[in-house]
């Protein structure tokens, strides 16, 4: 971050340096000031660190990942250059109570156009720009947690359906146009603008289904919203008079944190070993 | 954290609620998944409520009062996050009286509302016993620590020193003031000296918990208490309405003109323990739209 760098002292560290910055702050306002500070402050960071953990905690439930401005107003009241620090200590508390991490997508790949990159000039490189998502994710191998960590099975109907999406994405290399993939899950029986209350939890009431909560259309909605579905639009260099839009999908920045491709083949594998 | 602890608590928040059994099998399995011999459960549960004392957590215990089985849950220890809820003298209320409140300014029409009291039952929010509405063990281990803050006194049980709500039974002797689960006088749990004499019947408690001042406005304490429970029930709607905003948009929902009759067949046969008139539930809503603005 620029502005830190241009207050840094000699320290190299960058936790230590906020905390010598926030030092030489408080110096100011409250005049001399002893070593003792050292601790508090640390002491300070190690609370807003909790309070980090138990924000990423009780977010789970929302199931949308947590933004980083969320974590800047709710616990650090505002101050973003203490983001990395606390940030650093929380991930340590996670690791150690619940064996989880917080990950952060990375950043959505703005242009359909797969050959930008290489066509160089101005727009050569991809600007990486942080995406200031996190999600929480397990450390814990599988197959320990196979059978103690419950299953949701409200929301597992749902799971398949992105999986099976993933999947056919992945197949098509990674990236499958809106026909193509409404054509695929066609075949497997599963039709757009059919309502499947199958396919959504049991509590949800019959106003939501005549709006149409359990389409094939809402149910991508909700993945594109969550993170694990990216959709976008396709720039039709030939015929511009066609006003038809035509959509392409790819794998969504939280699928990439949450999925590995070792996944997904074995899911495949699975499928396609039942089925011969 | 030990590898075990870490995967006992993964196990513990994804099954939301336990019961005795259930936790017990939990730690097991856990020992097993990692070749670990099983040690003492109480102690192995000590060991994890310490560490997560820093966090304002804690795995808490409780006997529903339904049945007295003793059930477990991760608990939030610090009242800061969805707080306002409101105990009431009865702890219990018809099904139908909650759904009269659909009428209102929630835009959630009468069935939404039902399937929202189901998903709450579901999650051990609310207990629903043949129709009526109470206090269920999730909340009530959540919010222990919240109702003795606001509520100085409180219908105990002197037994398990836990909130006495529904099932419960009260000491005759006109000074005494004792109140004990049913279910742990019957568990063979020996109840204080006076008391060979109980009586069961919610008019018979001798403490009722101080309601919130700000519901006191233009009506008495005692045409209060019902609607106490009620709003509870409203508070924890609007919070898991808030919570699945992403999902469902419920409350963007047209109003239901009809008055729909909700499934459970049980609502007409069981005996309404608050009596209204019309004119009283419209000057309700009138109190509670006044006290949201």
């Amino acid at each position: 971050m620029v502005s830190k760098k241009g207050k840094r002292n000699e320290s190299s560290e960058s936790d230590e340096s906020s905390v010598e910055e926030i030092r030489t702050t408080s110096r100011q306002t409250q005049g001399e000031n002893s070593m003792g500070n050292t601790d508090s402050i640390q002491r300070e960071f190690n609370r807003k660190a909790i309070v980090l953990v138990r924000l990423a905690l009780f977010n789970q439930h929302k199931n949308i990942p947590l933004k980083k401005d969320d974590i800047v107003k709710k616990v650090l009241k505002g101050h973003s250059r203490l983001f990395p620090s606390i940030l650093e200590i929380a991930q340590k508390k996670l690791e150690d109570l619940l064996g989880m991490e917080l990950v952060e997508l990375p950043a959505k790949e703005k242009t359909s156009d797969i050959f930008a990159s290489q066509r160089g000039g101005s727009s050569g490189k991809t600007r990486s720009v942080s995406s200031g998502l996190y999600v929480l994710r397990n450390k814990i191998d599988f197959d320990l947690r196979e059978e103690v960590v419950e299953v949701e099975n409200e929301t597992a109907p749902q799971n398949i359906l992105l999986l099976i999406i993933l999947s056919l994405i992945y197949v098509n290399l990674k990236e499958l146009r809106s026909e193509d993939l409404f054509y695929f899950l066609k075949n497997l029986n599963l039709l757009q603008g059919k309502n499947y209350p199958e396919l959504m939890p049991s509590y949800t009431s019959m106003l939501t289904e005549s709006k149409g909560g359990g389409t094939l259309d809402t149910l991508i909605k909700t993945f594109i919203t969550q993170g694990y579905l990216l959709r976008l639009k396709v720039k039709n260099h030939a015929q511009s008079e066609n006003n038809a839009a035509s959509f392409i999908f790819r794998w969504g920045p939280r699928a990439k944190v949450e999925f590995s491709e070792e996944d997904v083949k074995h899911f495949i594998a699975e499928v396609v070993k039942e089925k011969f | 954290m030990s590898l075990l602890n870490k995967l006992f608590l993964q196990g513990i928040i994804s099954s939301k609620v336990l019961n005795e059994d259930a936790i017990k099998k939990l730690h097991q399995k856990c020992c097993q998944k990692l070749n670990l011999q099983t040690q003492d459960f109480n102690e192995f549960l000590g060991n994890i409520n310490k560490s997560l004392l820093e966090f304002s957590l804690e795995i808490k215990n409780m006997r529903t009062p339904d049945t007295g089985k003793l059930f477990f849950a991760l608990t939030n220890t610090l009242s800061d996050e969805l707080g306002s809820i409101v105990a009431s003298k009865n702890f219990k209320v018809p099904s139908t009286e909650l759904l009269r409140y659909t009428r209102g300014k929630s835009h959630i029409s009468k069935t939404d509302a039902e399937l929202m009291l189901e998903r709450m039952c579901k999650e051990y929010w609310l207990d629903d016993m043949r129709g009526i509405i109470t206090l269920g063990i999730r909340s009530l281990l959540e919010l222990q620590t919240y109702i003795k803050e606001e509520f100085g006194e409180l219908p105990e049980c002197t037994i398990c020193h836990d909130i006495a709500t529904v099932k419960v039974e009260y000491c005759q002797r006109s000074n005494c003031a004792t109140t004990i689960h049913i279910n742990c006088r019957e568990n063979g749990k020996l109840g204080p000296s006076c008391s060979k004499e109980w009586i069961i019947g919610p008019e018979n408690s001798k403490i009722a918990p101080k309601p919130r001042e700000i519901l006191i406005s233009d009506r008495e304490v005692s045409d209060v208490q019902n609607m106490e429970e009620i709003q509870t029930i409203e508070n924890i709607m609007m919070a898991l309405n808030r919570e699945t905003d992403n999902e469902d948009e419920e409350e963007d929902d047209d109003e239901d003109t009809e008055v729909v009759q909700g499934s459970s067949s049980t609502n007409l046969k069981h005996q309404r323990t608050i009596s209204k008139e019309d004119d009283e539930s419209e000057e309700e809503e009138l109190l509670i739209n006044k006290r949201r603005r």
